[in-house]
């Protein structure tokens, strides 16, 4: 019995001492299989721009950056046909790396479903479809009204301006307002742009939420330059959303102090609110171990990945004047 | 549909309430050391092949046919069977006391064990004797009631080291624990590592997996029902342990010579202690931190009269976390805290209408809260900054309900009952409040949602009905209502089981259950730490609701092992989770960041224990299968759960060498769970936007997406482990001391317990995770106890 014990204490004592200079080495690297490489597609159609058709490859490897001089790694060579409502308009032609685009500088036109088949050895036939939106008209206002925007230790001017649109009734509708200031510096030879800061107290508005006071009822949240919603709050109506432009950053070098700004909305497809609005929650979330994975959208079928969006763009412009510079 | 089944409820009630004269046994079967009450013994009668069990309170009740005498025998697992004359003239009252056994003795002993497991009519359920969780290798040496239920086929437990219970597919939130028949709602401290029950103060643990009696409702999954000991009626007793993180110790005795008794028992850490100098000195006198926790358990009985026993018990438990620092200058200094606990309390009066009627009238309180305090001054010249944030979460229950055994003859076994929960919820309440400043400026916010109250109402009748020796049922139908804010919601649960027996030693068992469930768990299934937020169904977010069919096979194999093979398809509808991209720690609505859909589990378990002798245990196999599908979750379409393991096997030993020395081990096996993972990357920036580069006003990144094909769509690596213990006991004249020693992981597996994404630039595009075990290691205990 004795015995026993004490074989049994000599296992358990040198189990644990051979497993010692484990103790502190938690952590093993474990290489995931990637899956074999995928053809990616990424383009946008919309009713205002001639389209251009990105080929890539799934994959990724810093030292592509270097070689393909700041460009995604380049696809294979493909057959690229577009289709207007199943009608062919023709093959698409290569540009520069890894893009294809109409010679004829063909525009698309709201209302119709396009369809791009590309065809390659390597991937075989890959495809994707969409239809682009009507425009929808959008009117932007001064109002002339000032609000205070505490950034940082100073308070900014907050102009304000009134956005109205309507919203087509009995169907989904997915919006995107994207928010452009161009200004001349004053070296006149050039034109540089710029962004504006945008906020808003709109429920639209999602982003800025953050406990410390930016999500306080009644205050400004920042709301990027661009920015996605749907019409499940205003179905079928008439919405007027109010935002409050300030021009901080490098606007003593303004000249005239004016600023011109472009506010455009863009009424996009389903398929693109999804792509969009997923790949943007997945790029906030990054890294974030509290926060639920996201599956970024994807409408390219027959094996490839990317996104095909569609969306008809529709802008209003207004001026801002500023004070003189101090 | 309802309509045939109550009906048939009911001609079954009535079904042989015939004339023939009858005459009742009844009384209390207790243990002779202590006359603690014995729940689930077997009362028998060989010769007219009738019998029963005595209920949650010990009390039994045996209706025979008037002018037989028969010979009953007594039984309970680890007790020695005692055999009772009885002439059935008169209705009688017979407190019956058990004498339990001395395990060496047992190889000598012959008779009947308790209610062999092919008898039973019960399936799906499954007791492990207090006394071999007890005996089993832990964690630290804390004995876990909770993770000893984790070697039980169709239970699975969370991440290493936690106490979480994944129940036949379904999630932790669809588990009902009970302890004295009070639902405790945060069964976890530590971050999940051990769980609130403290096993000293434990008298039973049954787990229902199905097959669930209409006496249970309110969670899809399982029932834990937990039963506290009452004390020692005889004498003032005690027991307690010294181990590496935690002490314990119980007090029991007599009150008023006998007719009632009182037991205490508490629990706390001392990792706080033994930690604060350590996290002194690493600061420089900076920071102060630690971690502990407490229980205590409190039970007092009394009988009144013959016919009158009250109850009051209650439980409190409480775990902290904290942090402060302070910097040199005395500038700028932070106290941080993190504390959560339960307290239940319940008041209990048994009564005894007559030998055939026995009821229970309880009426009791629950409560969980956790709370998240931070606080920051900052001191400057002239002026003192304050900033504190608080965050809360809660639910508190108050609940009256009336319970009744009738046992109008040997053939049917009527329970029914009553009940009513008022709840409150307080789902997350977020407050900020900062005082800036010289002329200290106040700003305070207050965000999430306010008090939601809910009340729910239970009804319920089930009927044990032996309809001939071999067949055997429990036909039973509960309808619960709950009303919250606007909306209210009701439903019929039918449920039915039945065992047939074929031959001597083996059964065929089948049950049907419906489920319904008006709570959820928003939790984090990470981490065990108190994210988890209990909140109620709305008008938006509907009750839950399961379907569960069950099939098995039981038998006993030479009198010592009992075998159970059971096979299982559970449906659910409105079963929750997180939509892509929300966060555990939003402050928001919670129906904004889930999505309700249905789900599906199936599988087949297989059991073997033996539960005495010189050698006892048991080793279970699960084939096992759980998906869910949500509206637009993974595209819509099926997907594995988080712990869906395919194969589960567990094997749990403890040898009994001599009277002084007892070896256990335990084994577990699992397939890895799921994790979401992105398994590449690819460009995620169509050229309109990069080439017409106004939109931004300034060069875009470089933007790559990472590419999940799917939810849930890499398997972790598979989990198994060792433990190892041996505990050397010594009888002295007055007291008993034993020591454990043992092995936690003896031969240093890295089980995964969470993944972090790498990106590896040097090998093409291929994409690496770390993997981070927490006990990788074997982890040593040493516990000291004593009893007396």
């Amino acid at each position: 019995m004795k015995q026993a014990l004490k074989i049994l204490s000599i296992i358990l004592l040198s189990t644990f001492l051979l497993s010692c200079e484990d103790v502190f080495n938690q952590r093993i690297f474990i290489d995931i299989d990637p899956g074999p490489e995928r053809l990616v597609v990424l383009t946008d159609f919309d009713n205002k721009n001639s389209p251009r058709v990105l080929l890539s490859l799934s994959g990724y490897n810093e030292e592509d950056f270097y070689t393909n001089r700041g460009n995604y790694k380049p696809g294979p060579e493909a057959e690229i046909e577009v289709l207007e409502d199943g009608r062919s308009l023709g093959t698409m032609l290569p540009d520069t790396l890894s893009t294809y685009i109409f010679k004829n500088n063909f525009i698309p036109q709201s209302g119709k479903n396009y369809e791009v088949r590309i065809n390659s050895k390597e991937y075989g036939q890959v495809w994707a479809s969409g239809k682009i939106p009507e425009p929808i008209p959008l009117k932007a206002e001064v109002t002339g009204a000032i609000r205070k925007k505490r950034y940082w230790n100073n308070d900014l001017d907050a102009h304000e301006v009134k956005l109205s649109f309507t919203d087509p009734s009995g169907e989904d509708n997915f919006y995107r307002f994207s928010f452009i200031q161009k200004f001349p510096m004053d070296n006149d030879s050039v034109t540089y742009y710029a962004s504006a800061t945008f906020y808003s107290d709109d429920l639209l508005f999602s982003s800025g939420s953050g406990f410390f006071g930016e999500s306080e009822p009644g205050t400004l949240k920042y709301i990027g330059r661009r920015s996605l919603f749907n019409d499940k709050s205003f179905d079928g109506l008439k919405k007027e959303v109010f935002i409050y432009v300030t021009l901080d950053g490098g606007s003593d070098y303004m000249k005239d102090r004016i600023a011109d700004i472009e506010i455009r909305l863009e009424h996009i497809s389903k398929d693109t609110y999804n792509y969009e609005s997923t790949r943007e929650t997945a790029s906030n979330n990054d890294g974030n171990p509290f926060v639920q994975p996201t599956i970024i959208h994807n409408n390219i079928k027959g094996g490839g990945l990317g996104a095909f969006n569609t969306y008809s763009i529709n802008s209003d412009f207004f001026t801002l004047q500023l004070p003189p510079s101090k | 549909m309802y309509k045939k089944v109550i009906l048939l409820l009911l001609l079954f009630c009535f079904t042989k309430l015939s004339a023939q004269k009858t005459v009742t046994l009844s009384g209390y079967i207790m243990d002779a050391s202590s006359q603690e009450k014995l729940i689930s013994a077997n009362v028998l009668s060989k010769d007219f092949k009738i019998g029963t069990n005595s209920n949650v309170y010990g009390f039994y009740s045996l209706t025979v046919p008037q002018g037989q005498k028969l010979v009953l025998t007594f039984s309970f697992v680890g007790y020695t069977s005692q055999d009772f004359e009885f002439s059935a003239e008169n209705n009688q009252t017979l407190d019956i006391l058990l004498h339990p056994k001395h395990v060496l003795d047992e190889v000598v002993v012959s008779g009947k064990k308790d209610i062999p497991v092919h008898e039973e009519l019960q399936m799906s359920k499954v007791s492990i004797p207090i006394s071999q969780i007890k005996a089993l290798p832990a964690l630290l040496g804390e004995v876990d009631v909770l993770k000893s239920l984790q070697l039980l086929p169709g239970v699975q437990g969370g991440t290493e080291g936690s106490a979480g219970l994944y129940v036949r597919g379904g999630g932790p939130d669809q588990n009902l624990y009970l302890l004295d028949g009070v639902p405790v709602y945060n069964v976890n401290h530590l971050g999940g590592f051990f769980s609130t029950f403290n096993s000293d103060a434990i008298s039973n643990v049954d787990l229902y997996k199905g097959g669930f009696p209409a006496r249970f409702g309110g969670r899809l999954s399982s029932v834990v029902d937990i039963r506290m000991k009452e004390g020692n009626k005889e004498k003032f007793a005690g027991e307690g342990s010294i181990g590496l993180i935690s002490s314990k110790l119980l007090l029991e005795g007599p009150i008023n010579k006998g007719r009632g008794s009182y037991i205490v028992s508490g629990r706390r850490t001392y990792l706080d202690v033994l930690m604060a100098p350590l996290v002194k000195s690493a600061s420089g006198g900076e920071e102060k931190g630690g971690y502990y926790f407490y229980d205590l358990n409190t039970k007092i009985n009394y009988k009144l009269s013959d016919k009158d026993h009250i109850y009051l018990s209650g439980y409190f438990g409480k775990d902290k976390l904290h942090a402060s620092s302070i910097n040199d200058n005395r500038e700028n200094t932070s106290n941080n805290q993190l504390y959560w606990g339960n307290l239940t309390g319940v008041f209990r009066w048994n009564r005894i209408f007559n030998p055939k009627l026995f009821g229970n009238l309880s009426t009791s309180y629950s409560s969980y809260d956790f709370n998240t305090e931070m606080e920051q001054v900052n001191k400057r010249e002239g002026y003192i900054n304050t900033a504190s944030l608080r965050l809360f979460s809660g639910i508190k229950d108050l609940t009256v309900k009336y319970d009744l055994d009738y046992l109008p003859n040997t053939r049917h076994l009527i329970r029914f009952g009553i009940s009513t929960t008022h709840q409150t919820f307080t789902p997350t309440t977020n407050s900020f409040q900062e005082k800036l400043g010289e002329d200290q400026t106040e700003r305070s916010v207050t965000l999430g949602e306010s008090k939601i109250k809910g009340l729910s109402a239970d009804i319920y009748a089930e009927d044990e009905i032996t309809i001939t020796e071999r067949l055997k049922t429990n036909i039973g139908l509960r309808f619960s209502t709950f009303n919250v804010q606007n909306s209210f919601y009701a439903g019929l649960q039918p449920r039915i089981s039945a065992r047939y027996k074929l031959g001597e030693n083996y059964s065929l068992k089948a049950s049907y259950a419906k489920m319904q469930q008006f709570i959820n768990l928003l939790s984090f299934e990470g981490i065990g730490l108190p994210t988890d937020l209990w909140v109620p169904v709305t008008d938006r977010v509907k009750p839950q609701k399961s379907d569960q069919f069950a099939i098995g096979l039981s038998g006993t194999l030479s009198s010592q092992y009992e075998l159970t093979f059971e096979s299982y398809y559970k449906s659910m509808r409105n079963v929750i989770d997180y939509k892509d991209g929300s966060s555990y720690l939003s402050s928001g609505s919670y129906e904004d960041n889930v999505e309700m859909g249905i789900g599906r589990a199936f599988g087949n378990e297989f059991m073997v224990q033996k539960k005495e002798g010189r050698l006892q245990g048991m080793a279970s196999y699960t084939l096992s299968w759980s998906q869910r599908k949500y509206p637009t979750i993974n595209r819509g379409e099926w997907y594995y759960t988080r712990f869906d393991r395919r194969n589960d096997l567990k094997i749990a030993a403890i040898y009994k060498l001599s009277k002084r020395v007892e070896l256990s081990g335990a084994w577990f096996y699992n397939t890895g769970a799921w994790a979401t993972l992105p398994t590449t990357k690819y460009p995620a920036i169509p050229p309109t936007s990069q080439f017409d580069r106004p939109i931004a006003g300034y060069y875009i990144p470089w933007y790559y997406n990472n590419y999940i094909e799917h939810r849930n769509n890499y398997k972790m690596m598979d989990y198994h482990r060792l433990d190892l213990g041996i505990k050397l006991t010594k009888a002295k004249k007055r007291h008993e001391r034993s020591w454990a020693f043992g092995v936690y992981n003896a031969y240093s597996r890295k089980n995964p317990f969470f993944l972090n994404m790498e990106e590896s630039t040097s090998v093409g595009n291929q994409t690496s995770i770390s993997q981070f075990s927490l006990f990788g290691f074997p982890v040593p205990y040493f516990n000291y106890s004593f009893k007396f």
